[in-house]
């Protein structure tokens, strides 16, 4: 194969993807349910192993078979059929994909490397005015589906539309994300009911939860398209990055360096493979060796089958499949098990086990992109956006020094985050550059308070003989009110993940096509828009917090200082001393009431009034007026209401 | 009594300032809570500007709150200080030249009370010359300007609506009126005082010391010649400079609306401005009810003030400032650097105000432990916000203990005058 002239091969893949492209009509034309369910195993340079599962349902338009599935979960068709969802795609992720060990340039760290905790984005087949409120609906319907907070992406600060930082669209896709929600077994199960045979047979059977939990990044993934043409097609993935837990053939021959550890599938979960799930059309088992690992099986100068001088597979595998590579590079084999073949009698346990010591890297992503903050104290900081060079355009362009190289960072901060934007500034290499130079296009959309997260979709280009490069943005830390405050306070608050495009750079594998009536949906991925992307790092932003017992001294504080306020300036503006005088002057001549009755009861004769007025009657007729008019008005208004 | 050295004082100053602005950038004034408030801070102004130079409505996030002018004005300076700087020196000079219109009003009036010797030879002092040197020298002026925040700018327009009344301009006072309550909107009281003053004229004795004084007269010999005077004395209402003002005010009105309507021309013209800026940000306060009580305790005080000082429109418009300082939803040193030099103009009068001594360490104290407190909650975590609200909550108490006792002093002092009238 490698020994073909390009143009044959040319050929020949042309000739396989047409047979693709006619089986795929003809599998239209008959229109049923179809499941598929793959796994891929990998071992990574870390000495961790990484296994992708991956369960396909597709479901034909729902015109040609009505509202009733028997393979496809009926939960999710009619989510699509509510919310006229085009594209959705939902995951749950515990801890971070390492980008530097376990690979930034291959599908699986493109399509299947997530931020922490939810992530959810939706492009919906409706007019654009009935989007947001479409978004509301479907966060509290998945909500209710998974087990999980993602109705706190209903409110308008937690969600956001990006025009093309994200993904093109035209203004019909909405994003979210949560980056503290917990990941567990309780969003699992809900996302294994929609698998037709759950975890009771076929490869879900392999997720035995202690171990799938116990590793270094777990993500579980829903992707559903939708179209009038092809029907509804949900690709349920689940990403686990675990440490074997085995040291069977830790033996060291050589002194230079240390085994990697050997595993099989019963040492990752604790189960083995015992037949595949009835109603799947087609079950399969993957073990992909990189590239690096095979350059060096090439030195060796064996060939790369099942059992080598580095390696023994302890299955032979049923196929081998070489990826087609356009460039003369060697690449990444795979090494392929049909489930079918094998029942309880007979289960089927993938494992490698390691002859020689190897070291080996996985290719990264061009730029390691990191982010971090800056600044002290609750007022204020700074997000810092780093770029790393990782020289893989050298290898893969040549190393001329006048091109430019494509990024698009694309941001979402909370509101309490006060970007300012104007504050943007660029070091490339380590000296400050103009905005001009660097940002080809960016559209911001500035957060509001309460109401709006901050978007930042930014198109950079660099020249490729940059080392290092660094944006960073100002901002302000705003107050919460007291009630949007968690309550675990003093945590800090997350901002969530930024993502990186590299436009430029395409990630995508294609392996032949040696079944030409079935096409891997795994492998169909692995060729998809492989664009290569990076998540960076979750921030956590201290806020400042309250004294939570404020409020009431605030109340009565306030209060008591704006009654001195008041009750002092209108009595100096009252106060007439001149009047006041002549008023005491008067008052010490009359005598009040009470004591002339006091001086009466003591038997004293009362000194008449000085002016002789007349005593005051205790009930003068006016009072009595005043009481009975009172009293009056009270009965009839009493009556009036009740009536 | 002028002050001797009061250029060389205004020269200091202003270098001071200028000192400030060119050495002083590792202060970082900007940023402090007490300079900048959220409607006054120019990194938002900052903001604002490049967001409309990104061609988007700079109220488009909830950054800037300020006014589209001064977005123009303000957004293309690279150094906004020099700017404030000119704006505090000008403002001094206006303080100053009002304080002399009310020094002539003031022997003016004493001399038709023939009380010049009674009262100026115990305290007279040029009340302008102190008033602009108080502005000049107030630690919170110098601390706002070189902070450029945009209140300089909001000062400048109330100096000039104030100076405008006292001399009876009425379109400089309908500017300043109308270009002040744009910025902030707080200073639309200040129209009471504004009709007293262009109707009255500047501070006199009450109406009664005159008549008191004029029967007195009329007492002891009865002449046609006598009466005129003291008709004459007894300020008759002049309805002219108010409609003059009122004109000049909708003419001004209409030119500032058409201006910041041509700034926003390309994000959706005034329609914006009166969405995002006047019914989002200045009538904010109509969202909850205690913002709501706070902003109306404002206009409580306003009618009965106006009722009993009528006759001194120009200490009214003190008092409103002060007020305004008080209890207004984001105040800053900015507003006290403007009541402060206002109260210099009073010098004459309140010489007899208590509670002086306590005052003026207060304002000391509050201004050196506000920072403090600051920085234990916000930046050293170690106190938590109990304390910079009580800060807070002591330096509104001096504003109050200072409004209240300036009040009643100048009360005081207009019942010593009609003592020695009738004495």
């Amino acid at each position: 194969m490698a020994a073909a002239p390009p143009s044959l091969r040319r050929l020949l893949l042309l000739l396989s993807l047409l047979l693709v492209a006619s089986v795929a009509a003809v599998a239209a034309a008959v229109a049923e349910e179809e499941f598929t369910e793959e796994l891929l195993l990998r071992p990574l340079p870390d000495r961790k192993a990484l296994a992708h599962f991956h369960f396909r349902s597709s479901a034909p338009p729902s015109a040609a078979a009505g509202s009733h599935h028997h393979v496809f979960p009926k939960a999710i068709a009619q989510l699509v059929q509510q919310f006229h969802i085009s594209e959705l795609e939902l995951s749950f992720t515990q801890g971070r994909w390492n980008y530097e060990q376990w690979g930034g340039y291959d599908p699986m760290s493109t399509n299947y490397a997530k931020p922490p905790g939810v992530e959810l984005w939706a492009a919906f087949d409706l007019p654009l005015d009935e989007i947001d409120a479409t978004w509301k609906n479907l966060t509290h319907a998945l909500s209710g589906l998974f087990c999980a907070s993602i109705n706190f992406l209903e409110s308008s600060t937690a969600f956001s539309a990006p025009r093309w930082g994200f993904k093109l669209n035209e203004g019909n896709l909405r994003y979210g994300a949560l980056p503290r929600e917990a990941v567990c077994t309780e969003n699992l199960t809900p996302w294994l009911k929609l698998l037709p045979c759950r975890d009771k047979a076929g490869i879900a059977s392999l997720l035995y939860r202690p171990s799938i939990y116990k590793g270094y990044y777990h993500s579980q993934k829903l992707k559903l398209t939708s179209s009038q043409s092809s029907g509804i097609t949900i690709d349920q993935t689940l990403t686990v990055v675990l440490q074997p837990n085995t040291f069977r053939g830790q033996q060291l021959h050589s002194t230079d360096g240390q085994l990697q550890p050997s595993w099989s599938m019963k040492d990752l979960f604790n189960r083995k493979l015992s037949g595949k799930c009835r109603v799947s059309k087609s079950s399969r088992v993957f073990l992909e060796i990189e590239k690096d690992i095979v350059d060096k099986i090439d030195k060796s100068g064996t060939e790369a089958s099942w059992t080598n001088e580095l390696f023994a597979l302890s299955t032979a595998a049923d196929r081998v499949l070489k990826e087609l590579n356009n460039m003369d590079a060697q690449s990444s084999f795979l090494y392929e098990y049909d489930v079918s073949n094998y029942n309880n009698d007979k289960p089927l346990d993938v494992g490698i086990t390691w002859k020689l010591p190897v070291i080996w890297s996985c290719t990264p992503a061009p730029y390691h992109a990191n982010r971090f903050l800056m600044g002290s104290g609750n007022e204020r900081g700074s997000i810092a956006l780093s770029f790393r060079s990782t020289n893989l355009h050298k290898q893969l362009f040549g190393s001329s020094n006048d091109c430019s190289i494509k990024a698009v960072v694309f941001q979402v901060v909370p509101w309490y985050v006060k970007v300012y934007y104007h504050s943007l500034q660029i070091f490339i290499d380590g000296n400050s550059k103009a905005i001009s130079e660097v940002v080809d296009k960016i559209h911001v959309t500035p957060s509001e308070d309460k109401l709006l997260p901050g978007t930042l979709e930014m198109l950079l280009r660099v020249p490729c003989n940059m080392e290092s490069a660094t944006l960073s943005l100002d901002f302000d830390k705003g107050f919460l009110h007291i009630d949007e405050y968690p309550p675990d306070a003093n945590q800090g608050f997350d901002i969530p993940s930024a993502l990186v495009t590299f436009p430029e750079f395409n990630s995508s594998r294609s392996y032949p096509e040696t079944d030409t009536l079935f096409v891997s949906p795994l492998l169909q991925m692995f060729k998809e828009d492989g664009v290569v992307k990076s998540y960076t790092e979750v921030l956590l932003v201290p806020l400042t917090t309250p004294d939570f017992s404020m409020p009431y001294n605030v109340i009565t504080f306030t209060c008591t200082v704006l009654a001195l306020y008041f009750g002092s300036l209108l009595n100096v503006l009252r106060r007439r001393t001149g009047e006041e005088e002549r008023e005491l002057k008067k008052a010490a001549a009359k005598r009040g009431l009470i004591p002339l009755l006091i001086a009466k009861l003591r038997g004293k004769k009362v000194d008449p009034p000085p002016q002789g007025s007349p005593p005051t009657p205790l009930f003068s007729t006016k009072l009595l007026l005043k009481v009975v008019f009172v009293a009056v008005v009270a009965v009839s208004f009493h009556y009036l209401s009740n009536s | 009594m002028a002050i001797r050295n009061f250029w060389s004082m205004a020269a200091a100053a202003v270098g001071f300032r200028l000192l400030l602005v060119l050495f002083g950038e590792d202060l970082h004034l900007a940023s402090r809570p007490e300079v900048s408030t959220p409607l006054t801070s120019i990194r938002r102004l900052a903001e604002g500007y490049w967001l409309k130079q990104a061609s988007m409505s700079p109220y488009s996030g909830s950054m800037y709150h300020g006014s589209p002018l001064l977005l123009s004005v303000l957004g293309p300076l690279t150094n906004k200080s020099l700017i404030f700087v000119a704006v505090d020196f000008i403002a001094a000079m206006l303080i100053r030249a009002t304080g002399r219109r009310l020094q002539i009003a003031r022997n003016i009036s004493l001399k038709s009370l023939e009380l010049t010797e009674a009262v100026s030879n115990s305290v007279n002092v040029s009340a302008g010359d102190i008033a602009s040197l108080i502005y000049l020298w107030n630690p919170w002026a110098l601390v706002t300007c070189v902070g450029s925040c945009t209140s300089p700018i909001e000062n400048l327009m109330v100096v000039i609506m104030i100076y405008g009344a006292c001399s009876r301009l009425a379109p400089l006072a309908a500017f300043g009126y109308v270009m002040a309550t744009h910025l902030s909107l707080y200073p639309a009281i200040l129209i009471v005082p504004i009709i007293l003053l262009l109707g009255y004229g500047p501070d006199a004795p009450p109406t009664k010391v005159f008549r008191l004084k004029s029967s007195n007269a009329s007492k002891t010999d009865v002449s046609d010649n006598d009466k005129s005077s003291s008709s004459r004395d007894v300020q008759q209402f002049l309805w002219k400079p108010v409609f003059h003002f009122i004109l000049w005010m909708l003419f001004w009105t209409f030119y500032v609306l058409l201006l910041s309507s041509i700034v926003l021309n390309k994000v959706g013209g005034l329609q914006e401005m009166f969405e995002k800026y006047f019914f989002a940000e200045v009538f904010d306060f109509f969202r909850s009810f205690f913002l709501i009580v706070f902003n109306m305790n404002i206009v409580f005080m306003v009618l009965p003030l106006a009722i009993r000082l009528k006759h001194r429109p120009c200490f009214l418009a003190f008092v409103y400032t002060a007020i305004v300082a008080i209890l207004k939803s984001y105040p800053s040193v900015g507003d006290s650097a403007l009541y402060l030099g206002l109260l210099g103009l009073f010098a004459n009068e309140l010489a007899e105000m208590q509670f002086t001594f306590f005052l003026f360490f207060g304002y000391i104290g509050v201004s050196l432990l506000s920072p403090v407190m600051h920085n234990l909650w916000i930046w050293r975590g170690t106190g938590n916000a109990n304390f910079y609200f009580a800060t807070g909550l002591a330096y509104t108490c001096l504003q109050t203990v200072l409004v209240v006792e300036s009040v009643s002093s100048m009360i005081k002092h207009d019942r010593k005058l009609r003592l020695l009238v009738t004495a």
